[in-house]
């Protein structure tokens, strides 16, 4: 009796003291301020069990077996992409993965199509700088079938089908387009002066990927297919609802009579050309009503040693949320743009560092000039990063890490690109959390510092160029101007 | 008959060889794919109100510790009155611009010092603001919306360098994109007279005539706790969740207000609209009109979009890509608003020459469609397609509560894709025909044509 009188007493002590804690609230800074103390935990990424199998040819699968979900993704790197095009193939590398994923051999389009959508299996393959992306899914009973089609369409593609003339034709529509689209301007005149005469560049220029469609042949594709696809160049990441040994005895019987070419990849870093330093492209796009700018330089390949502490200082100035330092002047106290981003590409042959913007044409000159602005106040040192900056960007990726590595398949790729194509250790993404939680400020600002060169940037302005000609000569800006 | 049938199978071996080699064939050469009913996970979520009309829902998911808070206001651009259209963006722009308590720009700068995110977004039929914080983070993301649901600040010089940041949103993702302008332009033709007839970022001559005025008395009408869901999913707690929805949101003053709802102006004939835009290719938009999006009509519209335009085998893809070649590219929209709603289909043809005739087959293939119907193989591929998407989905307890979230906020019902998921279970191929063909009608849709206004076409 006494005990069951002391536990309605304590229920009633717990009542009270959640119902004072249920008070109306009062808005403060003070309340804000209190609230907003989270410190988070360095994250720690644990690799999932994983298995390896090399195939004689030299190909190379991971493997993870993952019962949650009914499900079988595969994902892969093969070594080579657009940086072994020639000029005179520019474009060869998409419109080789392209064809490759409508038709094979064995397979006409109708079949080929047939097969993946009544076994609800997806697939890609896309071209990048250095590498051909493949991703593929399948509910796990359709696993067998997945990996068949995969392997179907790496060893046994057909350009020389019906789909070729249609492709070809489309994929010209699509590049004759980019000179009526603003982004497609930008793009072909910042990308082809940066990369100049280098694979990286010839795909965004669009006459010279638009003269190889004009002569291209299938022929030409299964030449630089026997080139560039190969398995020893091929790394391979799978993860799901699957037994290993029986994916591993699978993956044998689909691909261990994929034989090699004998290729011999080419090697050119990009060439800075000195000329565009300080340039400014105005490109006429008469119908716009707007400018579209990016400003930018060439930049170091993806060997940089110092890119985590380059990522968090691009970060603090440009690629963060709405409180980058950018954001806050251009947006936030200028009302110039609606978004603007700095970003950095790292590429095996040469990288590039650039900010992209858009803004009333009237506004063009007075926001380069921002940018530059909030350039040279980093780099001469007179507002430097502080420990705050670095601290929300660091707390932010420990917090965000543990839901970018969730799925098994996105910890198993990332192993696998970062020790078969990097040379790296299994440890790599730890490595990463480590560094960027070792870093200070001092260290970001003078590393972010010292590649910032403002006095190089070259500008290429998409817009009305009449417009935007007389705000460029108001203020005795040199351009050439693009019609 | 059994007599006759062994009669007919001693005396006709060759046919019955014959069938039998068929038989094989089928069984070993088609995949079986003839998919079982299609099956919805169960989800466990909590669901209450506050006194004031605040629905709260909780998505539990411990796996990280992150949390998601998604507040949704059942306001969007078809509540806007004439002249102030754009206005529920501009609010949703306003929003970030601060309270006495968290002046403008702090609230980015809170979320992020606790390592989290922010935006918003603003639709046809809703407003939607939402944070990912570190779980330990709830009660500053619950007390952030409680404080700008009711003390929003409304400063003039700060809102009319907004506009200026709006309009350039406007320039950027509507006036200089070829798809968009097109796209606004024939909608309104289609929509005319209705409050679907302008897009959500408004005419430009409207957003400069918004005042901070304007924004304070929008405000006040729609960002009232009786007329926002609050929706809370990852590491996260009901119980936790409900104390503090009382501590913070539970002495905001509802507000009562007519709902708009409306009905297309009847329409007797099909619309052509036209837009000349400096563009190599042209583009063909189709609008048609269709019900809510919880009509019970709603799935078997969205089944025949797939098999006609969606998936890599539909019907405008085989005929007009592939065996034409007279486009390029083609797709279908569905947009399921709590008001009567729209479809798009859209194709792009090769060349303006070729406009004509990609309509011509188009409407070939939809009479086609009428006339035959869809075959059970293209309906047994949408549906093992949707049962994949929906394991895919599981992922994510985000994109669940989502999900759940806007059948709540629109229609009442976050059980409306189970019921829906019967729906699809209980339909046939005919029934799927006989939807498509009383909202997909010539005369009551509008053609839309994007055409290069010149003649340089690829010669640039």
């Amino acid at each position: 009796m006494i005990k069951s009188k002391f536990k309605v007493l304590i229920i009633i002590i717990i009542l009270l003291i959640t119902l004072s804690t249920v008070t109306a609230a009062e808005f403060s800074p003070e309340l804000f301020s209190e609230l907003a103390d989270s410190v988070n935990e360095i994250p720690h990424i644990d690799n999932p069990d994983f298995s390896k199998l090399k195939l004689d040819n030299g190909m190379i699968i991971y493997l993870v077996e993952d019962e949650e979900l009914p499900l079988v993704e595969l994902r892969a790197y093969i070594e080579g992409g657009i940086s072994q095009e020639k000029k005179e193939q520019s474009g060869i590398s998409s419109l080789m993965t392209e064809l490759m994923s409508l038709g094979t051999r064995n397979y006409n389009e109708k079949e080929m199509l047939r097969y993946k959508e009544l076994n609800a299996l997806s697939f890609s393959i896309n071209s990048n700088y250095d590498n051909y992306r493949i991703s593929g899914n399948a509910l796990s009973t359709e696993k067998e079938e997945l990996i068949k089609l995969t392997a179907e369409i790496l060893k046994n593609p057909e350009f020389n089908r019906d789909y070729f003339a249609r492709t070809v034709n489309e994929n010209i529509q699509y590049y004759k387009q980019q000179f009526y689209r603003d982004d497609g301007l930008l793009d072909m005149h910042f990308f082809k002066n940066i990369y100049g005469e280098h694979p990286y560049g010839y795909q965004y220029n669009y006459n010279l990927v638009l003269d190889f469609l004009d002569n291209v042949s299938p022929v030409d594709l299964d030449r630089f297919y026997e080139q560039n696809i190969n398995p020893d160049q091929l790394v391979m990441s799978l993860s799901g609802d699957f037994d290993i040994e029986e994916m591993k005895d699978m993956l044998v019987d689909y691909f261990s009579d994929w034989e090699n070419d004998n290729s011999e990849a080419s090697f050119d870093y990009v060439n800075v050309n000195q000329q565009n330093h300080g340039k400014v492209l105005l490109v006429n796009k008469e119908d716009a009503t707007q400018a579209k700018i990016r400003i930018g330089y060439n930049f170091y390949s993806d060997k940089f040693p110092k890119k985590v502490a380059f990522l968090m200082g691009n970060r603090i100035f440009g690629s963060g949320s709405f409180n980058s330092r950018l954001m806050e002047n251009l947006r936030s106290e200028k009302g110039y743009v609606y978004s603007i981003n700095s970003q950095v590409e790292y590429h095996k042959y040469g990288g590039v560092y650039y900010v992209n913007l858009s803004v009333d044409p009237a506004n063009s000159y007075k926001s380069i000039e921002a940018v530059r602005k909030e350039m040279n106040s980093i780099k001469s040192g007179r507002e430097p990063f502080t420990e705050k900056e670095l601290f929300e960007n660091v707390n932010l990726y420990n917090a965000i890490f543990p839901k970018a590595y969730k799925e098994n398949i996105d910890i198993i790729d990332k192993i696998a690109y970062e020790m078969e194509i990097r040379d790296n250790s299994d440890q790599y993404i730890n490595r990463f959390i480590e560094q960027y939680n070792g870093l200070e400020a001092e260290e970001v600002q003078k590393i972010f510092a010292d590649e910032l060169y403002p006095e190089i940037i070259m500008s290429v302005i998409v817009g009305p160029g009449d417009k935007i000609a007389e705000v460029l000569k108001e203020n005795n800006v040199d351009y050439e101007k693009i019609n | 008959m059994r007599i006759r049938f062994k009669y007919f199978l001693k005396n006709n071996k060759y046919i019955l060889n014959l069938f039998l080699v068929i038989l094989i064939l089928f069984v070993f050469s088609v995949p079986q794919i003839f998919a079982a009913d299609i099956t919805l996970p169960e989800y466990e979520y909590q669901e209450f109100k506050l006194d004031n009309g605040l629905k709260i829902m909780v998505f539990p998911d411990h796996e990280v510790p992150l949390l998601r808070l998604s507040i949704y206001y059942n306001v969007g651009s078809i509540d806007e009155p004439e002249g102030k259209t754009g206005i529920s963006h501009f609010l949703e722009h306003t929003m970030f611009l601060g309270t006495e308590a968290v002046p403008n720009g702090k609230i980015d700068e809170l979320i992020s010092s606790v390592g989290g995110q922010l935006n918003a977004a603003t639709t046809f039929d809703y407003t939607y603001y939402y944070h990912e914080v570190p779980s330990s983070m709830l009660e500053l993301v619950m007390a952030l919306e409680a404080d700008r649901m009711t003390n929003l600040k409304f400063d003039a010089q700060e809102i009319a360098r907004e506009k200026e940041v709006i309009k350039q949103e406007r320039r950027l993702r509507t006036e200089n994109n070829i798809f968009n302008r097109g796209f606004e332009e024939i909608k309104a033709e289609a929509f005319e007279n209705s409050p679907l007839e302008h897009n959500v970022i408004g005419w430009m001559e409207d957003i400069e005539s918004i005042t901070s005025k304007d924004l304070d008395s929008y405000y006040n009408k729609y960002y009232a706790p009786n007329n926002a869901l609050l929706v809370l999913s990852g590491d996260v707690r009901a119980e936790n969740v409900k104390v503090l929805a009382e501590k913070y949101f539970s002495d905001i003053e509802k507000n009562d207000f007519q709902k708009n709802t409306f009905k297309f102006p009847d329409q007797k004939e099909e619309i052509v609209h036209k837009v000349y835009l400096d563009t190599q290719i042209p583009y063909s938009l189709i609008f048609y009109k269709i019900p809510k999006g919880s009509d019970k009509d709603i799935v078997g519209l969205e089944i025949f979009l797939d098999i006609l335009a969606n998936q890599q085998s539909a019907r405008i893809k085989e005929k007009l890509q592939k065996e034409e070649e007279l486009i390029i590219a083609s797709g279908a929209f569905l947009y399921q608003l709590r008001v009567p709603s729209f479809a798009l289909v859209y194709f792009i043809p090769s060349e303006e020459k070729l406009v004509d005739d990609a309509q011509k087959v188009y409407e070939e293939v939809m009479a086609d469609l009428f006339e035959n119907g869809i075959s059970r193989e293209e309906f047994e591929i949408v549906k093992k397609q949707y049962q994949k998407s929906i394991i895919f989905s599981q992922k994510n307890i985000d994109q669940i509560a989502n999900a759940a979230a806007l059948n709540e906020l629109r229609f009442g019902d976050p059980e409306l894709q189970k019921k829906k998921i019967s729906i699809l279970n209980n339909l046939s191929e005919e029934d799927i025909i006989e939807i498509a063909e009383k909202y997909f009608r010539e005369e009551k849709r509008t053609r839309g044509y994007i055409l290069p206004k010149n003649e340089e076409g690829g010669n640039k």
